[in-house]
């Protein structure tokens, strides 16, 4: 220590104070303090140590001071006690000398200088090394020499946090630059999330003296880290999050901004970068055929993320005092709303086609059957597909797709459960669209078909009767037009029991029409190749193509098409199926994938295969482009005839209306089947007013009135 | 003593001889003259009349007979009556006179609205006509209420049989007629709710947008007009502002003429 004052002279002034000249001794004392402190400081601001140690010096000589004070009180207690005490205007030994230690040491601003200048520079080094500074000693003594002062909060703490959002500020600032985190914010965050626990840690073994620092501390940090960063880490960072499934990611974002005030912001970030997601996914054309399974990930990913990710953990106040209970863990329902939201919205970036692929998803996971799947996990994949249904705004689209599949798989006999068909209408109907109970029509008439046909059989006991089944559906409420005339020419025999049916079925239901539409028929038959017989299942042209050849073994396409009288499109098909497909029952000549008119058909003898029943695909029609557009074109005219309805029907009943709500009534009225866009509304107007359904109101503009 | 009934009533002398001619006896003619001065003056209005329609009727009949096979004047008469007239066939009054004379089609002029027709017009000669001519082009500029009527007819007029529809190369043509004259004149003129003109700039509709529209509704193809296009069209000419700024697409327009005013801003954009 450098100063080592003269304190000789406190036992003379100690006998003086016994006679009673205590105001004197005061003053004394009070000039050998105050030169004491005052060379404290001079010492403390010439000394040149390195800026920790000079704090270590500014700690020696505190205590030193402190020392000799209780040193001084020892002495001085008669002083103290008898006679400081009672005098209101003086301090007592400890308040002077800290009095003076205040004004000489810590109010000099070169000492506070040299101060903040030990504590950047200890901090600083902790941070950049990562490692507790091998001096941190000295900064825990220097905390009880602050303590003792009452100074931690105007000489450290305020430079401490002013270093600390400045250190962060600029580290921030460099991490998040191009040659660091731009690209990878989620590394960013998992930085960010150490620095934070460091600088806890710190607190609590460095500053532990003042505990409550420990949470400003914190609050800084995260500030100066996060603050500028969110609508980069929002963004990026989302993008980032969601595209590599992230949970852990979406967490740790979620936690930051719930702790800056970002999460509305982090919200609607999320919301945009699902929105956006979704989108894509609908949009890309070149993969529609995965389309619904990329929206169940997705979907199945932002479901699993929800109740983890974006979570808000409390503590109620009985659970805080027992250890073992589990906090409670709250789904932020903003995030739950804003997922949901933005399905719905990228599901809008796309019209008509998702309906459809959901539709046909649905089909194709019909026939298919829940297989080995358990119940209740094939009910359960079922409601998340239908879960993407909800979203689309074309309803009108998926029941339209979706009743034609059905329709084909159950004539055709393909879906793989009456069960679960029914199961699926029975949701769809009571959850989304009560049309669809246009599905237990269906069902009724194929058992009403099957009693029908069973009593035929009864009225005519024949092997041939009893080789058909006749299925009588009733127009309204399946989705076939009506067959094109030109349907094929069946074989005598079978239009005789054909005609047998029909005589019946009039008996029974004299004014009804019956059309017959062979091409959604099915056969069986048995056929004899060299190898043995086997059991075809095939289409009802595809049979009535082979039967052809009991009587002949070869065939020309045009004597073929002459007996069938098929047209050549469909002709070519079916020869292709028998002939050019994976199982030739029949050869052609010349060989080739392709039917011509010129080729010749020849009963295939030879023909093998390594089952009994042999099932002979069809060609599909290409449904899935033209027909696919011809079914949009048909939903485009209901559509507009749904509308004129609408329209028609409010305008009816309010006599005038004027525009806007008008189109709101219009909306309001079709909302179930599908979102209409305002121009195709005002178009449809438009018509109405051309067909003289209602006018403009002479006198009031964007009033219209009704034409009874 | 058609001299002593024109001395005591100081009546002209037709008058004196109508009188005297029915009551024969001055005292009683007198007499019945001051009863009833004008006894006799509808009957010469009458007179009037008939001779108005006497003339209007030969008129018709010397244009008629220019297509001898027609039941009404028709094309040739109409070209020697625009002759006698001194307007060009393609005049836009044409169409007022065709509202007016309650023409039923194009170049065809029926007797009934010729004859009701120029007389509430008051004329009864070419001259007349001509007079009346230059005052009804004019109104057809200037005169909201009577452009609106004339339009309204021009559509009907070019209608062709059975069609409900206006062919677009007519519709057009019309417009290109009744547009620029009623811009002129005023008759389309900005309908301003408060009426100010804070630039001092020309507001509004201007032939140059009417270009703009022939050029649209070309491109889009569109085969006719349908009637609330039509009538459509001069309320929103009169409503809209200059840089179509007012125009809400929510309000009732018809959609081309959204799509029209689409265009018409992104064409203004650039």
């Amino acid at each position: 220590m450098p100063v080592r004052n003269p304190l000789h002279f406190v036992y003379l002034i100690h006998a003086i104070s016994f006679i009673g000249s205590g105001k004197w001794i005061y003053d004394k004392l009070k000039l050998a303090l105050n030169s004491t402190t005052s060379d404290i400081s001079k010492s403390l601001c010439s000394n040149v140590s390195h800026p920790v140690e000079w704090l270590s010096e500014l700690v020696s000589a505190a205590n030193w001071f402190g020392d000799r004070v209780k040193l001084l009180q020892g002495s001085l207690t008669y002083l103290d006690r008898a006679y400081l005490l009672h005098q209101t205007d003086l301090r007592t030994i400890k308040l002077l000398s800290m009095e003076l230690f205040d004004l000489q040491v810590f109010k000099s601003a070169a000492i506070q200088e040299r101060l903040s200048a030990g504590i950047e520079a200890w901090i600083s080094s902790e941070r950049k090394s990562g490692k507790p500074h091998q001096n941190r000693e000295i900064i825990k003594k220097l905390m009880i020499v602050l303590h003792e002062y009452s100074k931690f909060n105007p000489l450290f703490f305020e430079t401490f946090l002013k270093e600390t959002l400045r250190f962060y500020q600029a580290e921030s600032e460099n991490l998040s630059g191009p040659n660091a985190y731009k690209e990878s914010p989620g590394e960013f965050l998992v930085h960010c999330d150490k620095r934070i626990s460091e600088e806890r840690q710190r607190a609590r073994e460095v500053l532990a003296l003042f505990p409550w620092c420990e949470g400003d501390i914190q609050k800084t940090t995260e500030e100066a880290l996060l603050k500028g960063r969110l609508q980069w880490l929002s963004g990026v960072g989302l993008e980032n999050a969601i595209a590599s499934k992230n949970i852990a990611g979406l967490g740790r974002m979620y936690s930051l901004f719930s702790r800056v005030d970002g999460l509305k912001r982090l919200c609607e970030e999320f919301k945009a970068k699902v929105t956006a997601s979704v989108a894509k996914i609908v949009n890309d054309k070149e993969r529609e055929e995965e389309m619904v399974d990329r929206l169940l990930e997705l979907k199945g990913f932002i479901d699993e993320a929800l109740p983890i990710a974006f979570v808000n953990v409390s503590i109620s106040d009985s659970a805080a005092a027992n250890v073992d209970v589990k906090p409670t863990r709250t789904t932020n329902i903003d995030f739950v709303h804003a997922a949901s939201d933005a399905f719905q919205a990228g599901f809008r970036g796309r019209k008509l086609k998702p309906a459809e692929m959901i539709a046909k998803y649905l089909d194709r996971a019909m026939r298919k059957g829940q297989q080995d799947a358990t119940t209740e996990d094939f009910n359960k994949v079922m409601q998340r597909v239908l879960v993407l249904y909800r979203y689309t705004q074309d309803k009108d689209v998926f029941r339209t797709f979706y009743h034609k599949a059905l329709a084909r798989r159950l004539l055709t006999q393909r879906s793989a459960s009456d069960q679960s068909e029914k199961q699926v209408l029975k949701i769809l109907k009571e959850n989304y669209d009560p049309e669809f109970s246009m599905g237990d029509q269906m069902f009724i008439d194929l058992d009403l078909s099957d009693d029908l046909t069973r009593e035929f059989y009864k009225r005519y006991p024949e092997p041939e009767a009893e080789a058909l089944s006749v299925k009588i559906l009733q127009r309204s409420f399946w989705p076939f037009v009506a067959r094109q005339k030109e349907d094929i020419r069946l074989p005598l025999f079978m239009q005789d029991v054909l005609s047998n049916y029909v005589n019946f079925y009039k008996g029974k239901h004299e004014n009804r029409k019956l059309d017959f539409d062979h091409s959604l028929g099915t056969a069986q038959m048995h056929a004899q190749f060299k190898a043995g017989s086997k059991e075809l299942t095939l289409s009802l042209y595809q049979a009535v193509i082979l039967l052809m050849f009991n009587d002949q073994n070869v065939l020309s396409y045009n004597e073929i098409k002459e007996n069938t009288g098929l047209n050549d499109e469909e002709l070519k098909r079916t020869l292709q199926s028998l002939a050019c497909g994976k199982k030739k029952v029949l050869k052609k000549k010349p060989v080739g994938k392709d039917v011509n008119d010129t080729d010749e058909f020849i009963y295939n003898a030879d023909f093998t295969d390594p089952r009994q029943k042999v099932h002979i695909n069809s060609i599909q029609v290409k449904e899935t482009i033209e027909e696919s557009k011809k079914t949009q074109s048909i939903i485009e005219g209901d559509r507009k005839h749904y509308l004129d309805a609408a329209i028609v029907r409010v305008m009816k009943a309010k006599k005038n209306m004027m525009h806007q709500a008008l189109i709101t009534a219009t909306i309001d009225a079709v909302n179930k089947h599908f979102t209409p866009d305002v121009r195709m509304i005002k178009e449809r107007i438009e018509r109405l007013i051309e067909e003289e359904y209602m006018r403009r109101d002479d006198e009031v503009d964007g009033k219209y009135v009704y034409v009874a | 003593m058609i001299d002593s009934f024109c001395s005591f009533t100081r009546a002209p002398k037709e008058t004196a001889k109508l009188y005297i001619d029915k009551y024969l006896a001055l005292d009683i003619a007198v007499d019945a003259y001051y009863t009833n001065p004008n006894e006799f003056a509808q009957t010469s209005s009458k007179r009037a009349e008939q001779d108005r329609n006497a003339k209007l009727s030969a008129l018709y009949e010397k244009y008629k007979a220019e297509d001898p096979q027609e039941e009404n004047i028709a094309l040739n008469g109409t070209i020697k009556l625009c002759t006698d007239l001194g307007v060009d066939p393609q005049d836009v009054v044409l169409l007022a006179l065709a509202y007016e004379l309650n023409s039923s089609e194009m170049c065809v002029w029926e007797k009934k609205g010729w004859m009701d027709g120029w007389r509430n017009l008051g004329c009864d000669s070419i001259e007349s006509m001509k007079v009346a001519l230059q005052q009804i082009r004019q109104k057809l500029g200037s005169d909201a209420t009577y452009f609106n009527a004339v339009y309204a007819k021009t559509f009907a007029f070019g209608l062709a049989a059975n069609q409900r529809h206006l062919a677009l190369d007519m519709a057009l043509g019309f417009w290109q007629l009744l547009i620029p004259h009623a811009l002129a004149g005023g008759a389309l003129a900005h309908e301003d709710e408060d009426g100010m003109d804070e630039d001092g700039k020309e507001r509004g509709w201007t032939d140059e947008y009417t270009d703009w529209w022939f050029e649209f509704l070309q491109e889009k193809g569109l085969k006719g007009i349908t009637r609330d296009i039509w009538s459509q069209l001069p309320v929103f000419i009169r409503s809209i502002d200059t840089k179509f700024q007012n125009y809400n697409e929510d309000d009732s327009w018809p959609t081309v003429i959204d799509e029209f005013v689409e265009r018409a801003k992104s064409k203004l954009a650039t």
